[in-house]
């Protein structure tokens, strides 16, 4: 492609607002970039630059010229220089209408895409890798401008709120810094905005998957499942990757409430079925020892995502079929010593002392697992004699 | 929520040398886990992936744009967000699964277990 036919899609693009026109003319990962690379890298860069002020307006002269500084610094496969000629493509393209938001998501995105680079470059060189950490300080700064826009709704960047508050999440997330994220979400609950509903579904999904994620590790698991679960029903099925996380973390924060997912859901999500399989099946039978083993034999995994200790919460559940077994094994009998329960814990090789069943088995009577009291003096349970083992799901 | 979070990034230059080494002993995240093992290129891969963007169709089709843009990954929408939500067809969660089962291996182990005699059981209650 000529230098004047960049232009002139250029400005054709901007003159039809044409968001997605605009976004491929600024990519770095567009299919003609090495061509007009190539062709930048034999123009005087003091001629380049009058002549994009001379056919380019405010503010795309300066993104343009940005942009070309960019993949300049990519030919000569210098990706920290390349980062650093990114970083101000956001600010330069976030005060612009509703219609820029395409390119703003992606110039985020290749920020990023750089920034991850440029880092990689810092750490060959014995330097601090802090593009990335930047990069996300700056795709909040994205998030900002969207947010505050005050113009008219139906031009306004407002639109650009929810997938900027996603693709932050996710670089917070990334750089280890969640802790920021709480601020993005103070922000989105003081300011007027149109309902989540409102806007496309892809951004929803990614809110409420992150949104999830950070209840999740605030253990405010009941917030938390609503989001999973809003953003498993949105999230469409052939996104099957996305669809395994939210169901990654969905399942945990169901299990420890007695709600377990199908067995057909199981066998659509073969890669949830092996992390999670051995603990539902475990549940489902009252075979604690089952439960023990996978806790041991999936740990490492379950502790890189962040899962572990809530799935070892389920374990309740667990224990909790086990002592109905117990119950219906014992000829349904409403008086029960306690000895039984605790020779079913010994042969799920749960070896605890007397006290520990009696704490187990308070701790079900007080949740509503159980109806029924202890008797201390006999060491007896006394079971309701109308349903002593409600259904654990409609307990919360 | 601050507490579970490690405050450094997730790459530094003493991972970049010792790749794979003892990258056990530098994630360690404080308070909810105790350890974490490798989690390198697990978390890499773990992120919640873009969506295809859902406002490409009203490109025009006479630019050069489309041209350039066919193996363009921005443009391709092959997600279909109007098929109908997962769980109004198929029966996804169960929260009554209670099953009275008894004749499985395991239980017939437990109804032996909890059946022998431990010498001192207490006798049953007289009401």
């Amino acid at each position: 492609m000529n230098m004047k036919t960049y232009y002139d899609s250029f400005k054709n693009c901007v003159f039809n607002e044409d968001g997605d026109g605009v976004k491929v003319l600024l990519s770095i990962a567009a299919p003609y970039a090495k061509d007009l690379t190539l062709k930048l890298s034999q123009l005087n860069p003091k001629k380049l630059e009058l002549e994009t002020h001379r056919l380019m307006e405010s503010p795309w002269d300066e993104l343009v010229l940005q942009y070309f500084k960019v993949l300049l610094a990519i030919y000569k496969n210098n990706y920290y220089e390349a980062y650093r000629e990114h970083y101000n493509m956001i600010v330069l393209a976030s005060n612009l209408t509703r219609w820029i938001l395409p390119v703003l998501y992606m110039i985020c995105w290749e920020t990023r895409e750089l920034a991850d680079k440029a880092d990689d470059y810092l750490i060959d060189n014995d330097e601090d890798p802090k593009c990335l950490e930047e990069a996300a300080r700056n795709i909040n700064k994205g998030f900002s401008t969207c947010i505050t826009d005050r113009s008219p709704l139906t031009t306004s960047r407002k639109w650009g709120v929810y997938y900027m508050a996603g693709f932050a999440f996710k670089t917070y997330f990334k750089v280890r810094q969640r802790n920021l994220c709480t601020n993005i979400l103070r922000s989105i609950k003081v300011q007027d905005l149109p309902n989540l509903g409102q806007y496309p579904k892809s951004h929803q999904v990614t809110f409420l998957y992150y949104h999830g994620r950070l209840l999740f590790l605030e253990a405010a698991y009941q917030q938390a499942e609503e989001k999973f679960v809003a953003a498993f029903k949105k999230c469409p099925r052939n996104a099957k990757r996305n669809k395994e996380l939210i169901l990654r973390y969905l399942i945990p924060v169901l299990l420890i409430r007695g709600v377990l997912p199908s067995r057909e859901l199981l066998a659509r999500y073969p890669t949830t079925n092996e992390l999670y399989g051995p603990f539902i099946e475990a549940i489902r039978s009252g075979n604690v020892k089952k439960f023990e083993e996978a806790l041991l034999q999936k740990e490492k995994i379950l502790v890189a995502y962040e899962t572990f200790l809530t799935v070892e919460l389920a374990r309740e559940i667990s224990i909790r079929i086990l002592f109905k077994k117990v119950y219906i094994l014992n000829d349904r009998e409403s008086r029960i010593p306690l000895d039984k329960f605790h020779k079913a814990l010994k042969f799920v090789g749960l070896n605890v002392e007397m006290t520990e069943v009696i704490w187990f088995m308070a701790e079900m009577i007080r949740k509503g697992f159980i109806r029924g009291y202890l008797s201390y003096q006999k060491m007896f349970l006394v079971l309701s004699e109308i349903n002593p083992f409600p259904p654990v799901g409609n307990q919360c | 929520m601050s507490s579970n979070q490690p405050s450094s990034s997730s790459k530094t230059p003493q991972q970049a040398d010792n790749a794979g080494g003892d990258k056990q002993q530098q994630q360690q995240t404080p308070a909810q886990k105790e350890t974490i093992p490798q989690l390198g290129a697990l978390e890499e891969d773990d992120e919640f992936e873009e969506f295809a963007s859902e406002e490409v169709e009203k490109w025009n089709p006479l630019t050069l744009i489309q041209i350039w843009s066919l193996s363009f990954n921005f443009a391709l929408d092959t997600l279909d967000w109007n098929e109908t939500e997962e769980d109004q067809e198929t029966h996804l969660w169960e929260d009554n699964w209670d099953d009275e089962d008894v004749e499985d291996d395991f239980s017939k182990q437990l109804r032996l277990e909890i059946t022998k005699n431990s010498g001192n059981a207490p006798t049953p209650m007289k009401i």
